[in-house]
């Protein structure tokens, strides 16, 4: 099954369940994928109906059947993208002048549908490697490499595209804005406005279309970036800190954005995106990268790369009412090798041969009050915590 | 209609959408189309002016024009500053940035330019009144007529005044011996014969600019050999044609052509013709320059009254409107031999819109940050020859200075693109360069200008007009528009390619 079926199998399995809003969101991508206007004015027409008729369940069923339909039988025959390596980084170093920081070296490679996480705390050079990345920084040392065909330098950084944490005001309508996008991107004319207002629905932005920049809240506003970021085809899309601010079900959303967006069949795209949200990062990259005043400490690696970047044992992160003293007796005989607590949680750490299972039924056979738990031990928490 | 324009621009031509070229051309051209109406309706001659009104409207129109297009012209900035398709690396052709300076330059032309329409408007209601051909004729004829009213009279160098030309005609009247030097500067010579230099054969007529010196000097000799030769049907018809156009105007002139013709004609001598002056109102007297005290007053034709103040003045026994045909023939001779506007009028708003695009172009391409500093920077610099010229007080400092800094400036520049490393300080640079531009081959002008100056200056020779250094700097003063249009249609050319590099010059890394 490749990606497109796999894909195709999700919207099936959302409409059987009657998880509407997935269903239209993932239809809208596969609208896209498609490229032809007609697509593009048949999914409007259904948004328009949808608008009016929200409440006909069975003739929106019926609808989707036939949308979905129509896309998987036209997007069957289109080829899909081959994965291709995007961009490599080799000991790529960036110097603030000695004794200031630096970040580096960092070597990374990034493939078309691959999303890169970026953690670490404040100040280690989340940022300045995005800037790096996205031709704002020119590194003092090392070499990034474009493996994509660009005219010149300018060329080059209209197929990167660089969220800030802080985004620019857009002023104007942000219809327009968006229009602009388009027609500086080169689509045809007749194409600009469907194509626009499917972005902006994918987006969930119908509603805000025509409110000015500062009325709109800083999920919003990340979503209108995303959105004009669509209409750019950007190679590779480099996003700082897309989700501070948001609140928890926000950022599941633009994290599903971005996995929709970054893997799509036909049209993928690479993605780095910076976050102090360890988990959610986590769950959605392909890649993460910790930094630590500056430099790299991968957690996962592509299949082909020999570099073990952590330590095998089992660590568990857990909250208890139990004092130090007392877990540590408690888990002592299970092979407990250290436990430290931090700001809240317990961070315990057992040797190899210990598995998540049996450290789970030592808990429930002692009895150790535990109403939080995670497994940390493929997790950049860890660098956070040792 | 400029809504669906610009979304039809928005969808097809971002660049014409972003610049708001539509709808701002569109009122730039009713601004200037305005002013041109304007000038050409509030400026209808009026044949009772003498001279210019106190008030001058014009001034207040300059004054008019400069806040409307200020306000235009905020008004496009807020609006075109919203999007910046090089600043958010969308796409662009490798000649965006000359494409969007042609653009910024058209409009920053139809905001400089209000005044120049105006001025256009105000011409052509003056070359409106009469047609070329027909105006030649009136001014003839006015021309003509301003001989035998009171003005100045033909200098004759002393020497040459009392030499003897042979006769052309033979005449009855002896030539008097000339007694003493002093009394021969009096005398002057016309066909043979010896006329003293008060005499009406020695008048100048009131030119017009649409005539040439030789076709002033035809006409005193036409009207001269008319008086020696008593042609009064010719002088008649002058003064009837005179009248005539005096008539036209509804002006008014205590004198008719019989009257004229007596009152000037003491032939042969023509020493006590009596003196035809401008009709001058209590209002708008003018002492007349040659009323003065080395000329006798001739009281016959002038009396004395006291005008509006209580002062007493002189005025005309006899009198025709000379002073309101003078002053509005003169305007519509003007507007049509010598025109105020023309092309190198022109040059004055080209320039400023130029030198506007430029600071509205380097605005784009850099930043806020780098512009201001790069205007600081060009004070500075300015500060700094101003101070060296004066230390040096040399005509060269500043202009050397200027292409040094030039020339260190475009180094920088494109050190810069070249190396593709980092922007660091280049927006500045960028800035400065843009507009040290236009600057570069008015002040090559002015270095060769005074350097040729100079060299001429350091000869003393007679004969100046031979000498070669003379003759270029004849020659570049003569062609200052010229070198100025040339100046302005270079720099479009250099920017023509320029743009390319600034393009790329966005693309390096900011740091």
């Amino acid at each position: 099954m490749n990606e497109f079926e796999k894909q195709f199998q999700e919207i099936e399995d959302y409409l059987k369940f009657e998880d509407y809003p997935l269903v239209i969101k993932r239809l809208i991508d596969f609208t896209l994928d498609t490229e032809t206007l007609s697509f593009y004015q048949e999914m409007n027409q259904f948004l328009d109906w949808l608008d009016l008729n929200g409440s006909d369940t069975a003739g929106l069923t019926m609808r989707l059947r036939q949308l979905i339909d129509s896309r998987y039988a036209f997007l069957k025959e289109k080829p899909q993208a081959p994965r291709q390596l995007l961009v490599s980084l080799k000991e790529v170093v960036k110097s603030y002048g000695t004794g200031r920081f630096g970040l580096g070296p960092i070597d990374l490679e990034l493939y078309t549908g691959q999303i890169l996480g970026l953690v670490g705390e404040n100040g280690n050079g989340k940022t300045t490697l995005l800037r790096s990345l996205c031709g704002e920084l020119h590194p003092t040392g090392g070499t990034i490499t474009y493996h994509f065909n660009y005219k010149d330098r300018y060329d080059l950084r209209t197929q990167l595209v660089y969220i800030p944490q802080r985004t620019d005001t857009w002023y104007g309508s942000m219809y327009h804005n968006l229009i602009l996008t388009a027609s500086s991107y080169g689509y045809a004319p007749e194409i600009i406005e469907p194509l626009t207002q499917l972005i902006i629905a994918r987006l969930g932005l119908r509603k805000y279309r025509l409110h000015p920049w500062n009325n709109l809240s800083s999920g919003y506003k990340m979503r209108f970036e995303l959105a004009r970021m669509l209409l750019r085809k950007p190679k590779l899309l480099l996003i700082d800190e897309p989700l501070a601010n948001l609140d928890i079900l926000a950022q599941q959303t633009i994290l599903e954005d971005f996995r929709g967006i970054a893997k799509s069949p036909f049209r993928p795209i690479g993605i780095v995106l910076s976050s102090q949200q360890l988990y959610e990062v986590e769950k959605t990259s392909d890649q993460v990268v910790f930094l630590k005043q500056g430099e790299q400490k991968n957690l996962r690696q592509e299949a082909h790369s020999e570099e073990e970047t952590l330590e095998n044992f089992l660590v568990i992160e857990f909250e208890s009412s139990l004092t130090q003293g007392e877990l540590g007796n408690l888990l002592q005989p299970l092979g407990l090798e250290s436990l430290q607590f931090n700001g809240g949680t317990f961070i315990a750490t057992f040797p190899e041969s210990v598995t998540r299972l049996q450290f789970l039924e030592w808990v429930t056979r002692h009895e150790i009050p535990m109403p939080y738990f995670r497994d940390i031990s493929q997790s950049t928490r860890r660098f956070f915590v040792s | 209609m400029f809504k669906s324009i610009q979304q039809r621009l928005l969808l097809r031509y971002p660049l014409l959408w972003n610049t708001k070229i539509v709808p701002l051309g569109a009122l730039l051209l009713a601004l200037n189309l305005c002013f041109f109406i304007l000038g050409f309706a509030i400026n209808g001659i009026s044949f009772e002016d003498t001279h210019r009104n106190f008030f001058d409207f014009d001034a207040t129109l300059v004054l008019l024009s400069l806040v409307i297009s200020l306000l235009i012209l905020i008004l496009w900035l807020v609006n075109y500053f919203k999007n910046n398709l090089l600043k958010s690396f969308y796409p662009t052709t490798k000649y965006h940035v000359f494409k969007e300076w042609g653009l910024i330059f058209l409009l920053c032309f139809g905001l400089t330019s209000p005044i120049f329409w105006y001025n256009l408007g105000k011409e052509t209601r003056y070359r409106s009144y009469f047609s070329r051909e027909e105006l030649e004729k009136r001014c003839a004829t006015l021309r003509a007529g301003s001989f035998f009213l009171d003005g100045s009279y033909t200098y004759h160098e002393s020497d040459e005044a009392v030499v003897v030309e042979e006769a052309l005609v033979a005449d009855t009247v002896v030539v008097d011996s000339v007694e003493t030097n002093i009394e021969a500067q009096n005398y002057f010579m016309y066909r043979g014969k010896k006329y003293k230099k008060t005499s009406l054969l020695n008048k100048n007529v009131n030119s017009y600019t649409i005539f040439d010196e030789k076709s002033d000097s035809l006409a005193i000799e036409k009207l001269k050999i008319w008086l020696v030769t008593q042609q009064k049907d010719s002088l008649k018809k002058l003064f009837t044609d005179y009248l005539k156009i005096v008539k036209e105007h509804q002006l008014e002139a205590n004198i008719n052509a019989d009257e004229w013709l007596t009152l000037i004609n003491d032939y042969p001598l023509f020493e006590k013709s009596h003196t035809i002056g401008p009709r001058l109102t209590n209002d708008e007297y003018y002492p007349n320059m040659y009323n003065n005290q080395t000329v006798v007053r001739d009281t016959i034709d002038r009396y004395i009254a006291r005008d509006r103040t209580g002062t007493e003045q002189e005025f005309y026994k006899y009198y025709v409107p000379e002073k309101n045909l003078n002053f509005n023939y003169d305007r519509m001779a003007d507007a049509h031999e010598d025109p105020d506007i023309n092309l190198e009028t022109l040059i004055i708003p080209v320039y400023f819109a130029l030198g506007l695009s430029l600071l509205i172009l380097s605005f784009r391409v850099t930043s806020g940050r780098s512009w201001l500093i790069g205007l600081i920077a060009v004070i500075i610099l300015n500060i700094v020859l101003g101070i060296c010229s004066v230390i040096i007080s040399s005509s060269y400092t500043y202009g050397i200075g200027y292409c040094i800094v030039f020339i260190i400036v475009s180094i920088l520049f494109f050190n810069t693109v070249g190396q593709n490393r980092t922007k660091g300080y280049s927006g500045v640079v960028l800035n400065l360069f843009l507009w040290l531009l236009p600057g570069v081959i008015p002040i090559f002008y002015l270095l060769i200008h005074s350097y040729l100056t100079m060299q001429y200056n350091s000869i003393n020779s007679v004969n100046l007009h031979n000498l070669k250094h003379y003759k270029y700097a004849q020659w570049m003063e003569n062609h200052v528009f010229e070198i100025n249009w040339m100046n302005i249609f270079l720099l479009s050319l250099v920017l023509f390619f320029i743009g390319k590099k600034i393009r790329l010059w966005r693309g390096i890394a900011e740091a």
